[in-house]
């Protein structure tokens, strides 16, 4: 089984992104939070394969959430996704370490991206030299 | 409501277009449809995030 965690803000968000995971053979959603506080809080307590991770939350958001988190759990597989995607978050996702990075509302990228982390590879949305770069040393 | 919890509704509404899309025999009336309400919730998230840009760079600006 793959355990995802998902960290977003908005209930509605969250449970529409269990419902197209789990509808994966082998794809459980073993948590939910819903800031970067809470994630860092429950972490632990569901061991995630992939966390999900929504860029923009109150108090703290998703980059920083993800510097913390990388800083308890150097191993930690985040995918950051947002609704408002940008060549230059991608980039600051990148630069921080994350894993991947996906628009919300696109089912196949969020899927795509998923399958690429668990083979341990990264996923980038938006194509830059950098990631064909990073898609080579991975393969 | 803030603009981002409105274009979170909307790519929720997205999402579960494309869920629905696999269950829908293409080129029927109802898959039309279906990707008529996609296509209107994605220039909603469209419009309002270039507007929320379009504000963050005025505040830019007069700060």
């Amino acid at each position: 089984l793959l355990r995802i965690f998902v960290v977003d803000d908005n209930a509605t968000v969250r449970s529409t992104l269990r419902a197209v995971l789990e509808r994966q053979a082998e794809w459980i959603v073993v948590g939910e939070a819903g800031s970067g506080r809470d994630a860092l809080e429950s972490f632990d307590d569901h061991r995630p394969n992939v966390t999900l991770m929504d860029y923009l939350m109150p108090e703290m958001d998703g980059l920083e959430a993800a510097r913390h988190l990388r800083q308890r759990h150097p191993n930690a597989v985040i995918l950051m996704v947002t609704a408002d995607p940008t060549i230059q978050l991608q980039r600051e996702a990148r630069k921080t370490g994350l894993n991947g990075f996906c628009p919300k509302d696109k089912v196949s990228c969020l899927l795509t991206a998923i399958e690429a982390l668990a083979r341990g590879q990264p996923y980038f949305h938006f194509r830059e030299p950098e990631q064909s770069m990073d898609q080579a040393a991975a393969a | 409501m803030e603009p981002h919890d409105l274009v979170n509704i909307l790519s929720a509404i997205i999402s579960h277009c494309d869920l629905l899309s696999e269950k829908i025999e293409q080129g029927t009336e109802a898959a039309r449809r279906l990707a008529t309400v996609r296509d209107l919730a994605e220039s909603a998230v469209k419009q309002l995030t270039e507007h929320q840009r379009a504000l963050a760079a005025e505040s830019r600006k007069a700060g």
